[in-house]
């Protein structure tokens, strides 16, 4: 049950990071400190899920 | 207190006149009421289990007392039903605030919001076995 639900909350999770990834992809970026602030973010909760599992 | 008050204020002053529409909050204000709710739901237990061990350590229960019939776990238990979702009680209005800072610096903004929103509800759920 605890294995179960902790491998099922990867799909949401998947689904948000690729989204984003995915926005930030295809848009034009301007590189300024709240963008750096989000892509650290994605990254380090990319680390912590990887961790987690 | 603080997220009564904000639960509350959602409830009366957000968004007047459009309460029966069908018209979706931003995605923020959504992330942080569902994190709100989690705390509703997850403190007061935390609470309990604090005014428990204090009646445990000055009053002479023995709730958690393994000699006197109590049960040491219960008190394992009671706080991780805290500790459990209060990872994405922090987690949850991040994703909002990152939702929010993505199509700040982007030409495009953020698809699929009911997807997102989706995935935020079902991660709140999940949080509390998780």
């Amino acid at each position: 049950m605890y294995s179960t639900i902790t491998i099922m909350i990867s799909l949401p999770a998947t689904i948000k990071m690729v989204n984003w990834t995915l926005t930030l992809v295809n848009g034009a970026l301007k590189i300024d400190v709240p963008l750096l602030f989000s892509i650290s973010y994605m990254f380090f909760f990319t680390v912590a899920g990887f961790t987690g599992m | 207190m603080s997220f009564t008050n904000l639960l509350v204020t959602k409830r009366t002053l957000a968004m007047p006149g459009l309460r029966n529409r069908r018209v979706l909050l931003p995605f923020t204000t959504i992330t942080i009421l569902l994190a709100l709710r989690l705390l509703t739901l997850c403190v007061p237990v935390l609470g309990a289990a604090m005014v428990m061990m204090m009646l445990d350590r000055h009053w002479r229960t023995t709730f958690f007392e393994y000699s006197y019939g109590g049960d040491p776990i219960l008190s394992q238990h009671l706080f991780w039903f805290f500790g459990h979702p209060e990872v994405y009680v922090l987690v949850i209005p991040t994703f909002g605030f990152i939702n929010q800072i993505i199509p700040h610096s982007n030409t495009r903004r953020v698809a699929s919001k009911h997807h997102m929103i989706w995935a935020v509800y079902v991660m709140a759920y999940m949080g509390f076995v998780v």
